[in-house]
C-alpha cells in the first residue's frame, strides 16, 4: 500500500509551467526584499543606539514581571496542611510556539478551528490539542468557563458534529442545546479512575473543545458577523469570476488578499471581544480530600508568520491597522489569572 | 555539504529540489490544487524573509516541511473556504462518481486531516516519528497514536468501500 500511495502522489507535481512562473515570482520577491533591506540598512544603523537603550528597559521590566509571575496568587487551598505531593498543571502545546509569553500554560493554534453556524448564531470550535492535566494524588478535577459565551465540548473525535460526554466525567453547569441536541458545557468534571501519589498524566487531548458563541446582543459583535458574511459572499463571487478567465491555476488576485485580511480583522476583533473577561476555573480534589483552585485568564493572542507577538491583550491595546494589515496565526491562551 | 544553502541561486535552487514535495503537502491537507499553489508561493516566500534563520541544507527541509504544513493549515481555517466547496472539488468529486473509480488517494482523503499529514510525512517522506513531532510540535506518542488510528480509520474505509464494490 505504501507504494501505491507513493506512485499515486508522484503524479501530484507542479507542472513546469506553474514551477517557472514560481520561480520567476520569488526571484522577484527576493529582489524586492534585498532592495527594501538596502534600503532600511542606513536608517536602521541611525535606531540601533535608541534601540538598544529600549532592550536594557525592557529586560529589567521584563525580569520584574516574571519573578512576580511565579507567585501563583491566585491559586487558592481550602486546607492549609495539605501533602507536598499534591499537584496539578494544565499544558498544551501545538506548532508555532516558540515564541509565545512565558507564563502561557496552555494554548491552542486557531489552525484546528473551525466555524459553523447554528440558529443564526456563529461558533467558533477549537480542538484543544494535547491538552494534558498532570500531577499526583488528582482524585477528579472540575473545569469551568465564567463567560457565558464560551464553552466545553466533550466530543466523540471520529465525529466532529456529535458532542458526548467525556469517559469517566460529566457536566456539571449549564449546556448549550440546539434544537434539543447536546452541544456543549460550561462545565465539567472528570473522575481519575486510577489516583496515584506518581505522576500522572491526564491526557485530554482531542477530547475537549473550547467553543466560543456569538453574542447576538452585542452590537459589535453583531456588526463583525454581517461584515463577515458579506465579504464571504463578495470573496466567492470573485473567485468564481478568476476561475472563469484564468483556470484553476490562476492567482490569487491583490482585491481577494484585501478581501481575506479583512475577514480577519472582523473574525479577530469578535474573537478579542468575546474572550475580553472569560476566565476558566480548574478545581483539583485530591485524594486525602484537600481541594485546590486555579484561575486562568482566556486570551486571545496573535502571531505573524515570523511567529512575532503582535498582539497580546495584556499588552496592547486593539490596534486596527495591525490587525487588518498582517497575517498571521490566532491563538487561544490560558495563563494564570491576573 | 551545503549544496542549496551556499548556492549564488538559493532561491532558484530551492524551488527546484523542494516546490514538489512543499506542493504534495499542501495538497495533502488542503486538497485542492489551486490552494496548494497559494501555499508554495507562501511557503518560498516567507523563506526569502527567513533565509538567515536556516542553518544548514537538512534544516531548510525541515523548516520548509513545517511551514508548508503550518500554511496549509492556515489556508484551510480562512473561514470563507471552511463554508464552501472549491469548483475543483467539485469537478474531482463528479468524476469519482462517473467513473467510479476510487483511488487509494481518494480514500485517504476522507480521513481527518490530522491523520493525513502523520500518514503524509511517513510513508511520502519518509520521516521518522521523531522528526514528524518535531515538525508538528508533538510528542512522539501523539505520532504514533494517530499513525495507528490512521491506518485503523483507512482499513475500515477500504473495506467499507470494498464491500459496496461487492
Amino acid at each position: 500500500m505504501k507504494n501505491e500511495y507513493k506512485t499515486e502522489y508522484d503524479k501530484i507535481a507542479l507542472t513546469e509551467a506553474q514551477k517557472n512562473t514560481l520561480i520567476a515570482k520569488m526571484e522577484d520577491a527576493e529582489q524586492f526584499v534585498y532592495e527594501i533591506e538596502k534600503e532600511n540598512y542606513n536608517q536602521n544603523k541611525v535606531l540601533l543606539k535608541a534601540v538598544a537603550a529600549c532592550f536594557a528597559v525592557a529586560i529589567i521590566l521584563g525580569g520584574t514581571y516574571i519573578g512576580s509571575m511565579f507567585s501563583m496568587s491566585n491559586s487558592t487551598y481550602t486546607e492549609e496542611t495539605t501533602t507536598p505531593k499534591n499537584s496539578f498543571m494544565i499544558t498544551a502545546n501545538a506548532a508555532s510556539a516558540e515564541k509565545m509569553p512565558e507564563d502561557v500554560v496552555a494554548m491552542f493554534s486557531g489552525v484546528s478551528v473551525y466555524g459553523f453556524l447554528k440558529d443564526d448564531n456563529y461558533f467558533l470550535d477549537y480542538e484543544m490539542s494535547g491538552l494534558t492535566v498532570t500531577g499526583c494524588n488528582i482524585k477528579k478535577f472540575t473545569m469551568t468557563v465564567n463567560d457565558r459565551f464560551c464553552y466545553f465540548g466533550l466530543r466523540d473525535k471520529n465525529n466532529l458534529s456529535e458532542y458526548k460526554t467525556l469517559t469517566n466525567s460529566q457536566y456539571t453547569s449549564k449546556e448549550l442545546k440546539s434544537a434539543g441536541v447536546l452541544m456543549a458545557c460550561d462545565g465539567f468534571t472528570y473522575t481519575n479512575p486510577l489516583p496515584t501519589d506518581k505522576e500522572q498524566v491526564i491526557d485530554l487531548s482531542d477530547k475537549v473543545d473550547f467553543i466560543i458563541e456569538s453574542d447576538r446582543s452585542d452590537y459589535e459583535i453583531v456588526e463583525c458577523l454581517t461584515k463577515m458574511r458579506e465579504i464571504n459572499d463578495e470573496m466567492w463571487k470573485i473567485r468564481a469570476e478568476r476561475r472563469k478567465i484564468q483556470g484553476e491555476s490562476g492567482f490569487t488576485s491583490e482585491e481577494e488578499h484585501l478581501l481575506e485580511n479583512k475577514y480577519d480583522y472582523h473574525l479577530r476583533k469578535f474573537m478579542e471581544k468575546t474572550l475580553r473577561d472569560a476566565t476558566i476555573t480548574v478545581t483539583v480534589t485530591y485524594t486525602d480530600g484537600t481541594v485546590q483552585k486555579q484561575d486562568f485568564d482566556v486570551d486571545f493572542i496573535l502571531q505573524d508568520y515570523d511567529e512575532n507577538i503582535i498582539f497580546d491583550p495584556r499588552v496592547d491595546e486593539f490596534n486596527e491597522h495591525t490587525l487588518l494589515n498582517t497575517k498571521g496565526y490566532e491563538w487561544i491562551a490560558f495563563r494564570y489569572a491576573e | 555539504m551545503n549544496k542549496i544553502l551556499s548556492s549564488e541561486n538559493f532561491i532558484t535552487d530551492a524551488v527546484n529540489e523542494y516546490s514538489d514535495t512543499i506542493y504534495r503537502i499542501a495538497y495533502n491537507i488542503t486538497q485542492n490544487r489551486e490552494d496548494a499553489f497559494d501555499v508554495c508561493q507562501e511557503v518560498f516566500v516567507r523563506l526569502i524573509h527567513n533565509r538567515h534563520k536556516i542553518k544548514n541544507d537538512q534544516h531548510l527541509k525541515s523548516w520548509l516541511i513545517r511551514t508548508a504544513v503550518n500554511c496549509s493549515k492556515s489556508n484551510c481555517t480562512q473561514a470563507y473556504k471552511r463554508h464552501s466547496v472549491g469548483f475543483e472539488e467539485v469537478k474531482e468529486s463528479e468524476y469519482t462518481l462517473e467513473t467510479g473509480a476510487e483511488t487509494l488517494l481518494d480514500t485517504i482523503a476522507k480521513l481527518p486531516e490530522k491523520y493525513r499529514t502523520v500518514i503524509h510525512l511517513h510513508y511520502y517522506n519518509d520521516l521518522k516519528i521523531e522528526e514528524i513531532a518535531k515538525i508538528l510540535s508533538i510528542t512522539k506518542s501523539g505520532v504514533k497514536t494517530r499513525l495507528t488510528r490512521g491506518r485503523k480509520l483507512l482499513k475500515q474505509l477500504i473495506e467499507k468501500e470494498n464491500s459496496y464494490e461487492k
